[in-house]
This record gives C-alpha cells, structure tokens and sequence, in this order.
C-alpha cells in the first residue's frame, strides 16, 4: 500500500487514525501495532513471519542483555544474535542472490539463485536499521530494554515511516510510546495533517509529473506498451534534461514520502526526526549528506563511523572510516554494482573535500553550488544506470560524449513549466511562501485544501506509480 | 487530547478540521454512492467489491483479495471522472502541458496519440503483419489492394506540437508499399490524396479514426485504381451528428476540447454478422442494417458504423461483383461506400475471426481483396498475422 493511492488515503488512513483516536488510552499502542501489520501485510502476506521474526528477535536479545548487566560476556552474545538475525535476513533477501551471481561471474562458479526472493519484504532495510538501533542502544544503556512487546512491535511496524523512513530510533520515540494519555494535542494534530498534505502534494503533483519526463526517453518498466525515445535515440542535451528530471523526481519522491510519515506521526503524537533539508542548495558535497536523507547518515554516522573512531585515530584513519561509510551507503541503497560504484564516488569526492577542497569552497559563493549540483545528478546518473532501459555505458557515453538525437525542445515546452515550479520547490523560497500564506487563517487553509483537492484528482488521474525506493 | 481545549476549541484548528472533513467525507461518499459496472468514459468495465470467501485463509487468496480489494477502491471512487478531469485540467492550464493522459495536444484542437516509436511488441508485430499481407498477395496474385491509412499527424504535422519526436510513419509506409508490390499485390498510398485535401475535414480531432470524408477521398482513389465509378455523395442523404468525443478525448479529458462531428450516408442495404465457428463461409447469421443507430446515444459513437468490429460480416451492395474487406476500423466507416460498386461485400476482422482465410476465399470466388489497416494498428495487431497462414 503506497501512500498516495486511494486505498491508503481514503481508506485505511481514515479507519486507522479513527480507530487510534476512539481507542482508551492504554489500548492505542494495540490499535497502531494491528493496523500496522495489516498495512505491512497489504502487499505480500508471505513476509508477515519475517516481522515477527525480526520483531521477536531484537524484543528477546533486549530483555536479554538487560538482564544480564553484569555479564559482560552474556551481553556481547545477545548483540551479536540480534545483529546476526536481522542482518542475516536482510542479507538474505536482499543479497543473497546478488553475491551468488557475482560469484558465478568472477569466479565461473554456477551457484543456482535461490527462488522466491525477487520481491523484497516491503521496507526492510528501513526497518532492519530502525530494530538495530534499538538493540545496539540497550547494550550501550542508553535506553531501557522494552518490556511490552506490543509497545515494542508498534515500534517497528509502525506503518508512517515502515517502508521508507525516516529511520527512526527508537529513543527518538520510546518515551511517547510510554505516554498515554495527552500524548497528541490539537495543534500537534493540524501541523501533521499541513505537512502530510505538503508531501502528497510533493509526491504526485512534482515527483510523478517531472519523473514523466526520465520515462519519456526510457520507458516504463514495468510496462513495456508505453511508447519512449529510447536512450539511444536521444540527444546529449535530452539526456541531460532527463537525467535532471530524474534528479528532481528522485528527490521529491523521497522527500514527500518522508514529509506524509512525519505527518501522519505527528498526528499519532510523535515526533519523527526531519529526514531533507533542502539537499540541492548545498555548497558542497560534505554538506551534501548532511542535507539528504539525513536520518540513514546519521545512523551510520552514530552506529559505524564513531564507533570504528571516527575522525579522532588521525587522518589515514578517517579516511578509512569514510570508505567504510560510504562503501556501506552503496550497499544499503540496493544489491548491485551500480550503488557500490555510487558509494565509492562519492567516498572520492568526500575525501578530496576532506583532504584540501573544502577550503577553497567554503570561500566561494557561486561555483560550489554548480559544482555540487553537478556531481550529485551526475551521481544519479549512476544510481539509476541499472534500470530498466538504461544502459549504464550508453547512459555515460550520452552525457559526456555530444552526440544528435532527439532534441529537448519538446520536452522543454511541455515539462517547462514544471520544472521551474519544480526548481523553485528545491530551494527555501518555497518556504518563505508558506510563510506568508500561513500568517492569515483564510490563506492557510485555502492552500491545504487546494493542494488536497488537485493531488487527489492526480492520485485519481493518473495510473498510481509505485515509489521509487521500493526496493530498497 | 489537552484538557483546556474546551469545546469550540476545535474551530481554532481550521485545517484539521478541513483535513477531517475531506477524507471523511470521501470516505463516507465512497460507501454510500452505489459502485458503477462499466465506465463508459474510460470504456472499461469496473472492478466490484471482492467477496471475502474462505480463500483469504490462505496467503494466495488473502493477497488476491488484497489487489482485488485496492484496485475497487481506485474504480469506485466517487466522483471519477470529476477528478480525472480536474487532473487534467491543472496539467494543461495551470502546467501549461500540451499533452494528456498520453495524447499530443495540438493546434486547431487536433490530437494526437504519443507514438514516439515502435515499442518492443511491435518491432516483432510489424515485420510480421507485413509478412501476412505479402504472403496474402502471393497467394492470390493481382487481386491483393493494401491500404494502410497514416495518423492526423503525417497530414497535419503543423498541428503537433513543435518539435515533438513523433514517429515518422512514411518511413514504415514505404516498408510496406515494397513488400506488397514485390509480393505482387497493389498498395494503395492515400498520403497524397488525403493530403490533398487537409483543409477539409478528414480527420476527427478528438478520436483516432479518420472522418467519414477522409474515408470517402480514399475509397475514391481506390475506384480510380480499379476503373470503378464512386459512390456519388450528392444524391444520398447525409446524416449529420454533433458533439462526438471521441478516443483521444475520453483519455486526455481537457476542458477546453473541441466535439467533433459524425457523418454517415443513410443507407438501407442489408448487413448480416455471422457467428463464425470454423473456416470457411458460416450458415447462420443475424441480419440487420449497416449502422448500429443505438451507439449515438452512447460515448463511442464511432460505433455506429458496422455495428462495430465483428467476426465476419456481409453487406449486400447495389453493384456487381464480390469483395473481401480485411481490415481494423478504419474500414468500417469506408465500407458503406463500396455498396454503390458490388454485389456482395464480406467484412472480416481477424482480430473476432479465428481462423485463416484461404478456406472463406475458395468459398466465395472474391473479385479484389482489399486489406485496409490504420498505420497505428498495422503495427500493433497482433491478429493480422492470420492473414497470412494457408488454410
């Protein structure tokens, strides 16, 4: 079940939060937890073993490790167990099959693939990351074990930020799980349903329409009766329009998709950690990843790259850690070569920015926002060089090799306004809008409505499209 | 909730209140507003509320009922086609888009399908339905005329939008013109002669079909070919029928869309559509007239001509002779006129005739077969290959 889908908006949405508010106090936590699983289940029924697995998993080793507090060897056991179990299944039916086929390729072994696997549990390495930081946080005492299993489940499923984030830890939410009665208040609510609406308006009116100009040279993927350019058809300069759009597209996606979970947790009465901020005004690619999808950074930042040392076992030391770091965010985006490659550029650019290049553009004004824009949509080029309908050569011998083709004067016309309403909604000015409109009651509710409005005619319109870090 | 918000404090949160009201409201609409059978708009039928039966114990039936259960929701919202339009209203006023719902919004009202090339499927179907017509035109030499209609847009490619990377249908046209005068066959290329006549109205604006007078230019210039004299529009009675939306508007759905106007020539000659359940020529049929008037009432007033695409039709002419039309509907609003020239014309559409022909064209003795495909079609049918096996 995608968000925005009518399913989700009109009716589980409804029934859930109506269920959640009517619920007595100590009961909400049930409510959340049961919705939750049939959101998760909505999909595919057969991974509802593979929650309760992880669920059980990461619920025993807590208790477990806080009971035994004064064994030190115990307690290193645990973790290892919870981190082996969740691991192991993300491993499993995320991995698995691509180390098989690499293996097959490199070493001329002839593994079978494992069947049965080609669809992802839905949102498993979110998931898998939220359930680690909750055990690796009891080991370290940084947050009592949880004793309540319902508690703990309506955790980890809980459906706002189950299939694409925020990740969120549990001590960002482990004492509002706790608190039962007042735990959301009127205002808490009405700020939740404006930012909800702002990401389904982002999704469906941005993401989708822009992200129609990337298929219009590429095709749909999973429906091969929709006409496109094709990528070898194209001209240099289409190919990077599209892959522009693409980077828009990527963007507002995600991002829209963690605004709607942060709404609909707040107006739960929780507070989830912000996900974007603003990623593509960034001077540099250091600032970068401080800007997107700041929740995966932070946690590899807390769980991996401070704990391997961080920047304080000198420079050599620090740049091993970032290779780690950034060898991992590859991985974590998805099981092929294109994402390693994606990590490790951008483990070269952090470096050299490390190294001496952070320098020279902290004293720049304009270039180091080109600079930055440039490497980071040249970076999707990457991300995206394994899809359906691209070639990652092709894709690469397109953008920096001028060749004839279909040229962007079409698309230009027909996406031209878009992208500049797409363009503007990637900077703060947008923001500062918002703030204009929401200083006079009429002005406020006037632009929720009319953003609700038109985003259901789109959810309607058109063909719904599954989100794009589905499978990741 | 806090314990100071008194009642009447509710209304200092507008947008919750809002927010509320708008997915309750749909929510309550949705079950109360009866669920539709078919879309007439979208000219589908609608899925219904899923049974829950004793299969949703298991894992297969439960995810079943799950995507049946998501896909009623997205059918049954109330309010459809309001929505679908209001989408595509924003799209083109407000993002100023000159396409919608995948349909090119050109000058003059003229609309276009998005054909930016061939599609996987049709790079096989293509060479293949060429294949059927030229092996047709071998088997029977000399009386093989192949007519493949090109869209609006080689017509007109003023009207479509600037720059836009249309196929280049002329190219696949050529293709086609030499395989069939190869194999033997004529093609009749109507490119000039509609072209010819581009400042009347041969092409409808808001359905893929060619008019009723585009269908006569080239129905002309076949009698040209064939030394036969042509139906003469002045002494028949012409029926006239407004506000035609038509294929390319029930998807791009824009506000502002010109209706078109449908045209047939009254005629009283007799039609019969077989049911055909075997090669050859069928004993049973169902006699009617040549227009189904039932459809003006309807959406897809295209309709009308032919009773639609049928199996194996006969319409029995005012001239002489016997005819084959093989074809997709594009023909149905041409055959009409082939009654001012034979005696008999069989109609088949091989998309509803499951079987070869060679069996139906020894039963009959035809004088010319005439296979007459819209390019768009040519490329896609998957069916037209049965013109080409033996049998």
């Amino acid at each position: 079940m995608i968000f925005s889908s009518i399913i989700f908006l009109f009716h589980f949405l409804p029934f859930t939060l109506a269920a959640y508010y009517i619920a007595p106090a100590k009961a909400k936590n049930t409510v959340l937890f049961l919705c939750s699983l049939v959101f998760y289940c909505w999909g595919e029924v057969r991974f509802f073993p593979v929650m309760l697995a992880l669920i059980l998993i990461n619920y025993l080793c807590g208790l477990g490790i806080a009971w035994m507090d004064a064994r030190p060897a115990g307690r290193k056991i645990l973790l290892a167990a919870a981190l082996i179990g969740s691991l192991g299944m993300l491993f499993y039916f995320k991995y698995a099959n691509f180390v098989l086929n690499s293996a097959n390729a490199l070493l001329g072994t002839s593994f079978a693939p494992i069947e049965g696997i080609s669809v992802l549990p839905l949102g498993i390495s979110f998931y898998t990351f939220q359930t680690l930081s909750y055990t690796i946080d009891v080991y370290r005492r940084n947050v009592p074990a949880e004793k309540n299993i319902i508690d703990f489940g309506a955790y980890v499923v809980m459906f706002p930020q189950l299939i694409a984030g925020p990740i969120v830890k549990y001590r960002d939410v482990a004492a509002q799980l706790h608190v039962y009665k007042h735990r959301y208040s009127l205002a808490q609510i009405e700020e939740g349903m404006t930012i909800f609406t702002f990401g389904l308006a982002k999704k469906v009116l941005l993401a989708d329409a822009v992200g129609a100009l990337w298929t219009d040279i590429i095709g749909v993927a999973d429906d091969a009766s929709i006409t496109f350019v094709g990528l070898a058809n194209a001209s240099t300069a289409l190919v990077w329009l599209g892959i522009l759009a693409y980077s828009f597209q990527l963007y507002f996606d995600f991002s829209g998709y963690s605004m709607m979970a942060i709404g609909m947790g707040k107006m739960m009465g929780f507070e989830f950690p912000q996900n974007f901020n603003y990623p593509y005004i960034s001077a540099s690619i250091t600032e970068f990843w401080r800007r997107w999808h700041m929740t995966l950074s932070g946690w590899f930042r807390e769980y991996v790259y401070i704990p391997l040392g961080g920047n304080r076992k000198g420079l050599r030391r620090q740049i091993l850690n970032l290779f780690i770091v950034e060898l991992l965010t590859g991985i974590w985006h998805g099981a092929n070569w294109n994402f390693i490659c994606w990590g490790l550029y951008y483990f070269v650019l952090l470096a050299v920015e490390k190294l001496f290049l952070l320098n020279y553009l902290q004293k720049g004004k304009i270039w180091p926002h080109i600079y930055t824009l440039f490497f980071v949509v040249v970076g999707w080029a990457m991300f995206v060089g394994n899809d359906a309908g691209v070639q990652f050569g092709l894709l690469f011998r397109k953008l920096f090799i001028p060749s004839g083709g279909v040229s962007p004067v079409y698309f230009l016309r027909n996406y031209g306004v878009l992208l500049a309403v797409s363009a503007i909604c990637c900077t703060p000015l947008i923001g500062k809008v918002w703030d204009l409109l929401k200083r006079r009651n009429w002005s406020r509710v006037l632009t929720v409505a009319l953003l609700l409005v038109v985003s259901t005619a789109y959810v309607v319109g058109s063909t719904n499209s599954p989100f794009l870090y589905f499978n990741f | 909730m806090e314990r100071d918000e008194k009642r009447g404090g509710l209304l200092r949160y507008p947008v919750l209140i809002l927010f509320s009201v708008f997915f309750v409201g749909v929510f309550v609409l949705d079950c109360l507003t009866p669920d539709r059978e078919i879309s007439e708009l979208e000219n589908t039928t609608l899925t219904q509320r899923p049974a829950i039966t004793a299969q949703i114990l298991t894992a297969k039936g439960l995810n079943n009922f799950f995507s049946s259960y998501t896909q009623y929701t997205k059918d049954q919202i109330p309010g459809r086609d309001g929505w679908i339009s209001l989408q595509s209203f924003v799209e083109t006023a407000l993002f100023q888009k000159t396409q919608s719902g995948g349909v090119l919004l050109g000058s003059e009202g003229q609309m276009f399908n998005r054909t930016f090339g061939l599609v996987s499927s049709e790079e096989k179907t293509f060479p293949r339905n060429v294949a059927a017509v030229t092996s047709l035109s071998a088997r029977y030499p000399g009386k093989v005329y192949a007519m493949v209609v090109p869209a609006a847009s080689v017509i007109y490619p003023e009207r479509v939008p600037a720059a836009a990377p249309i196929l280049d249908e002329t190219v696949y046209l050529n293709q086609i013109q030499t395989a069939v005068e190869e194999s033997g066959g004529t093609f009749v290329s109507v490119e000039q002669t509609l072209a010819d006549h581009k400042d009347e109205y041969i092409y409808y604006r808001t359905d893929h079909h060619w008019t009723t007078l585009g269908a006569y230019y080239a129905y002309s210039q076949l009698c040209d070919l064939l030394g036969l004299t042509p139906f003469d529009l002045d002494s028949h009675q012409a029926v006239e029928i407004p506000d035609f939306y038509g294929t390319f508007y029930s998807r791009a759905r824009t506000w502002n869309a010109r209706p078109d106007t449908l045209t047939y020539y009254d005629l009283d000659n007799p039609m019969t559509i077989y049911t055909v359940t075997g090669a050859g020529m069928p004993d049973a049929g169902e006699t009617t007239g040549l227009y189904d008037l039932a459809k003006l009432g309807v959406y897809d007033k295209y309709a009308v001509f032919l009773h639609g695409n049928n199996g194996l039709s006969q319409v029995e002419g005012d001239g002489e002779g016997r005819i084959l039309v093989i074809k997709d509907s594009y023909a149905n609003s041409l055959v009409p006129f082939l009654t001012a020239n034979y005696a008999e014309i069989d109609v088949v559409d091989l998309r509803n005739y499951n079987y070869g022909l060679d069996t139906l064209i020894a039963d009959n003795d035809y004088d010319q077969i005439l296979v007459l495909y819209s390019f768009d079609s040519f490329k896609s049918d998957p069916y037209l290959y049965r013109a080409g096996i033996e049998g």
